[in-house]
């Protein structure tokens, strides 16, 4: 169905000529997605009619009311990572908010910055570092967007213990609302500033997104007011060695650790012991057993040869059980005390700290890449592609339970060859966020995309795993890959689980969205 | 049958009444808030009858305001502004779960800080309380107030320290918030260690956001799960004074940058003698030894090396206090650290605190930053001495909250409740200085009585949206109608 | 190889953008952070080394057509590499091989660009893409007396490149360079009029049959003047030899090295010794044919297996160049020789440097671009604070004297040879 041209000339008209394409070589570019083989069988989903890049708010909203008038839909993208991101059917329109790239204000006392969405959170660590700041980088990478990752996705990452997930981390936010409406949250709505996303009264972040956002099904969000933490650092992370084994040499109040454990009962036991000693900067289970002997190759090929010698056996049972540690302090005393305290928490809960890690370059290694969040990519490099499951964020022994199930699903697909043999272990997460309130396990597998077997297996992998959580009371599982495993009607079959859920969402969708010029692909069909 | 015939069939005859005396308690409070008397109180025990009420209210078109604190009430927020039902939640005392190893309770609504906290030690916990509440105030309800808490550090999100819920919505459902709602029945949660502990979701909508800060507007919480925190084994309390309250924000931005120190919190003389104080007399006596200011705040040691924590926090604090030319101190010239500590970690002892100076007390509160706490300050100062209303009566409490972020800013004005002159004067400068302060930049988040009108009419567009809000959960409006912008 | 080979890297490619910017962990501030200057110039998503990868599979895929935007994707494009190095951090993929095949494809397949029609034509006919008279070539020599190869023979051969040939205000560099290699007692010798382009600004274009004809002839010439070492300012040039000339199958009997490797060797050797102080504060600029692009050829054929499952592996095993070992330390050491001199780095270096803005056939075909990446890199120099910038190519230094002169800047810009014989 193609745009209509007295449409297209409404939309070229706000934008100018150059900030709007209808070019095919142009289209596939927002079409083409990670994953979207394990829904249409290729790399590809719809083409969208158009992609427009809007620079301001102004814009938006003429472009949402534009497609309001018209009858068409839109779906907005910021760094456009993930099949969320591609339009749902026919029909949509891609607005790219390439243009709207600006850090607005760093507010240093109060510790949030004012973003724009396509502001990644390697540009707001380092402006933040210099101020003695930093932000929550999710596991996606530090190639994401904040704004984005607020506003419209989930927000798992192992800085969680000491900055929260990203649905905590917005204060106010500017949202253009499917009908081109223009809400601005709490304090910011109220003309009071940016310090605050919630009320007057009940709060209407509540609408924005849930444990997951909309993901492109509730309108656009424009600036965000970002939680910054505080980063008792180098205003500028010095960074050394050549690519890819990229290092940072460890501040003296910080500390960078793996600690094993020989059971996932003792690390259940020393994940909460580490959260409630109110310690730990960056936690979590980044490189479990899979993915350890990587620190020893740089390439694919490196790593099975590493693999299949046998000399990446102990390694791998050494991080089976393990989570990475970052202390930071802000004294010498405190470095101190926080020392102390893993070393209380590693002899009480039978844990170590595996050889090949008390090696100081692969500590520089690994302190760079939990700080950083950079490598995050590096789970596509061994066969192309991963996928996940499980993940539900929950408690740390509930997270436990998934981490269990998902090593005994995964056998099956290994032992058909469908995906990576990573030991049937390659659970992620742990990241104790807040403190140790709630974290996650979710089970990464990897396949190969372009092996439409492969990708065929992913898929099975996804729906099989997606239905566990919900026959076994195993929590939500992380939706947007659930979309992918289940479907569009994957709310008609979670819903009745948990509270008829999809009824309500439903009704917000229709409330908010009236003509439905949202991509609800990912939010709610109505 | 007669409505109260079809309330009594529900909650049984004890627990329904109209007979005068309660239906004037619940008719007014000690707000400016127009009274209205409602037509019943209902008292249930259950979720199921509470369901029940709520059904039966869309039915008849009956309003329905939910209480679960006891009196006395300062909002207006439980006026029935239309008549109706009061929803009594008193009698659903029960504390459901505590879980020590995930740190956290779950509890009905007719909970107090009192009947908690002690059940609490028991398993080496505590919950982060707002100041001084009164012995009747409701856990859960001050959570879904937002009532701010006195520690920043463990307030992650605004909406910190609720969980998830069980809520009737004013549709009649029933449904449970954040991981609560599933899949699975608390029991099958429990079973595979789930414990309640995340408030997001289900899925793609927070809907506990919806019914926090509500007044009763959207629903009726039927219980709760709220984060607790390690009970202190060590505590050290310390009080930083200047007659100048800029002088103290450098140090309170610092500890909280470091996060350092528990309990944080600002508190001008007046409010520090009204804490400290037995009586009137004695609270008078003590604002004249108090200093202008003070900064609160207490280092703690939990189970692990409580003694290593406590020696480095307060060596940090002190180096830190060092840098903006301060000196904490464990206890000045009318106040000991021991006795603030004492204080907040208790429901205030009768009379509340609030009331013991004059016997009334009419709180304008609001959201800001902490640094602009002082210019606040200044105007409210200006404001009631244009008023006639002595400065020196105004009680100041600002407590830093998000980890520092934003920064509840408290004004206490006394007055006596047996003089119309001056009760007459407090409104007026009550409602003009909201005015001013809200024209300020001060966000009026919780827009109790008065401010409802004055917050919603800056911001057109939450309106709408909120109104959504309110057809979707509850069509018939019969939950608290007349609140907000409802 | 040809672009259905790279087809498993296009399906591969998961859209992370990590292309668009320096290796993560190397950002140091918000205005410095890009580094594909296409992507930051086109802002749709296909400007990108990924949106290119995905127009090759949809290409492949019969999904789309050549048209005048495709083939302006493909072409508004420096080819400046950074793209690879920031994926190859985290990933095994050829994005950059994918791009050169896609360009190949694009000639062809007569999807040609006029601009870059004019650059084959000049280089038919006379020897270099500048649309200058082959006869004009050896004029930058005059008054030298440096001995000609073709006459007589020399250990070392001085190639000059094309742009040192024909840019009169570029002679300076390429005369100070033979100059330094005589003070420090060096066999050299230069081709003069004979010198042939050495076909890399071709390749980089998709004119392989171009390329493939001056490569040979210019090993073939080399060896038989029997230069043991061939030496040149051009980092363009330089990247050329070092990566492409191995690919055509000619031994080369000669050592190739660029300008800054030679002078920081014989700075070591104490054959050359900076004494005059020349007070400033410098920042250098890598080229990313002397950095990024320069790292070795490293042949290899062989077939990808499968492991463990579906771990994707190469057999023989295959050395990914990640730009990493570029010429980095040599010019930055022949700068610390220079007593006085203050070297600041800019934010994006070495193999995550920001373009010039000249390469990939944008200088002529896309020239407001070209001065736009210039003038991006120029800010990021005076950000610095340094007085002036340095570099050693030809080309970097033609386009940022034409964004200087745009701009009215009075920045100072130095080529590192002329520098150092400053201190000498």
């Amino acid at each position: 169905m193609a745009l209509p041209t007295n449409v297209y000339r409404v939309l070229e008209a706000i934008v100018g000529s150059e900030n709007i394409s209808q070019e095919p070589v142009i289209l596939d570019t927002y079409a083409f997605q990670w994953l979207a083989e394990t829904v249409t069988g290729g790399k590809f989903f719809t083409r969208p009619e158009a992609v427009i890049l809007p620079q301001d708010v102004e814009e938006v909203q003429a472009i949402v009311k534009a497609c309001n008038r018209y009858g068409v839909r839109f779906k907005a993208l910021s760094t456009g990572w993930g099949p969320w991101n591609a339009p749902g059917g026919e029909g949509v329109i891609q607005i790219d908010l390439r243009r709207m790239n600006r850090i607005l204000d760093i507010d240093e006392k109060n510790k949030y910055a004012v973003v724009e969405p396509y502001v990644i959170f390697a540009q707001l660590q380092v402006e933040a570092m210099t101020r003695g700041l930093n932000c929550h980088i999710i596991g996606a990478g530090a190639n994401a967007s904040p704004l984005a990752s607020c506003t419209s996705m989930s927000g798992m990452g192992l800085s969680g213990i000491s900055m929260g997930y990203s649905a905590r981390n917005p204060l106010a936010v500017e949202w253009v609302l499917p009908t081109g409406d223009i809400l601005r949250l709490g304090s910011l709505g109220s003309g009071a500033g940016w310090f605050c996303g919630d009320g007057p009264g009940p709060s209407l972040r509540g609408i924005m997104r849930g444990a997951h956002g909309a993901m492109g099904g509730l309108g656009i969000f424009t600036k965000c007011a970002v939680k910054l933490y505080p980063w008792p650092g180098p205003p500028l992370m010095q960074i050394e060695g050549v690519s890819p084994s990229y290092a940072a040499p460890i501040p003296d109040n910080f500390r960078c650790y793996v600690l094993s454990f020989p059971n996932w009962d003792s690390f259940a036991d020393a994940a909460y012991k580490i959260a409630e000693a109110e310690i730990g900067y960056v936690m979590g289970k980044q490189i479990g057993a899979a993915i350890a002997p990587m620190l020893m190759a740089t390439s694919a090929t490196e790593y099975a040869q590493i693999r299949q010698s046998g000399t990446a056996d102990e390694i791998m049972q050494e991080f089976r059980y393990s989570f990475q540690l970052i202390l930071a302090a802000h004294s010498l005393g405190e470095i101190e005390y926080q020392e102390r305290a893993v070393k209380e928490i590693l002899a009480e809960t039978g844990g170590w700290i595996p050889s090949l890690t008390q090696d100081p370059q692969v500590q520089k290694t690994l302190f760079r890449m939990l700080i950083k969040a950079d490598i995050n990519s590096t789970v596509f490099r061994l066969s192309g592609s991963f996928g996940t499951s499980f993940g539900a964020e929950t408690s740390c022994d509930a997270a436990v339970a998934h981490a269990k199930a998902g090593e005994q699903v995964k056998k099956k697909y290994i032992d058909r060859g469908l995906i990576v043999d990573d030991g049937a272990e390659w659970a992620w997460g742990a990241e104790m966020n807040e403190q140790g309130r709630y974290g996650h396990l979710e089970e990464l597998f990897m396949y190969d995309p372009a092996d439409s077997e492969s990708a065929k297996g992913a898929a099975e992998f996804l729906e099989e795993t997606s239905l566990m959580c919900k026959d076994r009371a195993l929590g939500l599982p992380i939706f947007e890959l659930v979309r992918g495993g289940l479907g569009p009607n994957a709310h008609d079959i979670y819903g009745p689980a948990c509270s008829n859920y999809h009824i309500w969402q439903r009704k917000i969708k229709k409330a908010f969205d009236p003509n439905t010029a949202s991509d609800p692909s990912f939010y709610i069909e109505p | 049958m007669s409505q109260k015939e079809d309330l009594t069939a529900i909650v049984g005859d004890a627990n329904v009444t109209d007979a005068p005396e309660p239906l004037e308690a619940y008719s007014r409070d000690e707000s400016f808030v127009r009274r209205m008397k409602p037509r019943y109180v209902a008292r249930p025990q259950s979720a199921e009858e509470v369901q029940e009420i709520v059904k039966w209210a869309n039915r008849t078109n009956t309003p329905l305001v939910p209480v679960s604190s006891g009196p006395p009430h300062f909002r207006g927020d439980t006026i029935p502004a239309l008549g109706g039902v009061i929803v009594d939640l008193g009698r659903m005392k029960r504390i459901i779960r505590i879980n020590r190893r995930n740190r956290v309770a779950m509890l009905e609504p007719g909970v107090t800080f009192a009947e908690l906290q002690p059940q609490l030690e028991e398993q080496g916990l505590r919950l982060p309380m707002p100041l001084c509440p009164r012995s009747s105030k409701s856990v859960l309800g001050s959570c879904l107030e937002r009532e701010p808490t006195t520690i920043p550090k463990y307030q992650w999100d605004i909406s910190d320290p609720l969980l998830c819920t069980e809520v009737i919505f004013g549709s009649g459902d029933l449904f449970r918030t954040g991981e609560a709602a599933g899949p699975g029945s608390l029991e099958d949660q429990w079973g595979s260690g789930q414990a309640q502990t995340n408030p997001m979701g289900p899925f793609q909508v927070d809907f506990f956001r919806l019914i926090q800060g509500a007044q009763g507007t959207m629903g009726i919480v039927t219980w709760a799960s709220v984060k607790c925190e390690l009970l202190p084994q060590l505590q050290r309390p310390f009080l930083v004074t200047s007659e100048r309250l800029e002088n103290l924000l450098g140090f309170a931005y610092g500890l909280l940058w470091a996060r350092l120190g528990d309990e944080l919190l600002f508190l001008n003389g007046s409010n520090l003698a009204a804490i400290l104080g037995k009586d009137s007399d004695h609270v008078q006596a003590l604002r004249e030894t108090l200093p202008q200011w003070a900064l609160v705040f207490c280092v703690a040691g939990y189970e692990r090396l409580p003694h290593e924590r406590v020696e480095y926090q307060e060596k940090d604090i002190r180096d830190i206090a060092e840098q903006f030319g301060l000196e904490p101190f464990a206890a000045i010239p009318g106040a000991r650290g021991s006795d603030v500590l004492e204080a907040l970690s208790s429901a205030s002892a009768e009379p509340y605190w609030k009331l013991k100076y004059k016997g009334a007390c009419h709180d304008i509160f609001f959201l800001s930053t902490l640094d602009r706490a002082p210019e606040f300050v200044t105007a409210m100062y200006r404001m009631a001495e244009a008023a006639g209303y002595p400065s020196t009566d105004i009680g100041i409490y600002l407590q830093p909250q998000m980890q520092g972020r934003a920064c509840h800013c408290e004004f206490n004005l006394s007055c006596d409740p047996a003089n119309p002159t001056e009760v007459e004067k407090v409104r007026d400068l009550f409602v003009d200085a909201s005015e001013a302060l809200m024209r300020m930049g001060g966000f009026f988040s919780r827009p109790y009585g008065p401010w409802a009108e004055m917050a919603y009419s800056r911001d057109a567009q939450s309106v709408i949206a909120l109104r959504k809000v309110k057809d979707i959960f509850d069509p018939n409006n019969v939950m608290n109608p007349g609140k907000l912008c409802f | 190889m040809a672009l259905q080979d790279y087809r498993n890297d296009m399906q591969r490619c998961s859209r992370c953008s990590c292309c668009k910017w320096p290796p993560l962990a190397q950002i140091k501030s918000w205005r410095f952070s890009h580094v594909c200057p296409s992507m930051v110039w086109g802002n749709f998503h296909a400007y990108s080394a990924s949106g290119r990868l995905i127009a090759g599979l949809a290409l492949l895929e019969g999904r789309i057509d050549y048209t005048d935007k495709f083939v302006e994707i493909v072409y508004q494009c420096q080819m400046d590499g950074a793209c690879d190095i920031s994926c190859k951090v985290n990933r095994d993929l050829e994005p950059l091989e994918a791009m050169l095949e896609l360009r190949a494809r694009c000639v062809d397949d007569g999807q040609i660009l006029p601009a870059h029609m004019l650059m084959i034509e000049s280089l038919r006919s006379d020897d270099n893409p500048l649309g200058e008279p082959k006869a004009e070539r050896g004029k930058w020599a005059e008054g030298l007396d440096v001995k000609d190869i073709a006459r007589e023979k020399a250990d070392v051969l001085y190639f000059a490149g094309c742009q040192h040939s024909f840019d009169r205000d570029l002679w300076g560099a390429a005369r100070a360079a033979v100059t330094l290699l005589r003070m420090a007692g060096v066999d050299v010798g230069i081709s003069g009029t004979q010198e042939a382009c050495c076909g890399g600004r071709a390749y980089e274009i998709g004119y392989r049959g171009e390329f493939t004809k001056y490569a040979e002839h210019n090993i073939e010439t080399w060896n038989a003047a029997g230069v043991r070492t061939v030496v040149t300012s051009c980092s363009d040039g330089y990247g050329t030899l070092k990566l492409h000339y191995p690919k055509v199958g000619k031994t080369m009997n000669f050592d190739v090295l660029h300008i800054t490797e030679y002078l920081d060797r014989l700075i070591t050797e104490g054959r050359l010794k900076p004494t005059k102080k020349v007070p400033l504060q410098v920042t250098y600029h890598d080229p990313c044919h002397l950095g990024r692009l320069s790292e070795p050829y490293i042949p290899w054929e062989g077939v990808e297996s499968k492991v463990l499952g579906q771990v994707v592996i190469q057999d023989p095993p295959k050395k990914f160049r990640r730009g990493t070992n570029g010429v980095y330390e040599p010019p930055r050491n022949v700068l610390k020789s220079i007593p006085g001199l203050e070297l600041v780095e800019m934010e994006r270096i070495k193999e995550y440097a920001w373009c010039c803005g000249a390469g990939g056939g944008v200088k002529e075909a896309y020239p407001d671009f070209a001065l736009w990446t210039a003038k991006e890199r120029l800010e990021e120099a005076k950000a610095t604070g340094a007085q002036a910038l340095v570099t050693a190519c030809p080309w970097c230094e033609r386009n940022f004297r034409d964004a200087l002169a745009q701009n009215g800047e009075k920045m100072k810009l130095y080529n590192i040879a002329e520098l150092l014989l400053e201190a000498l």
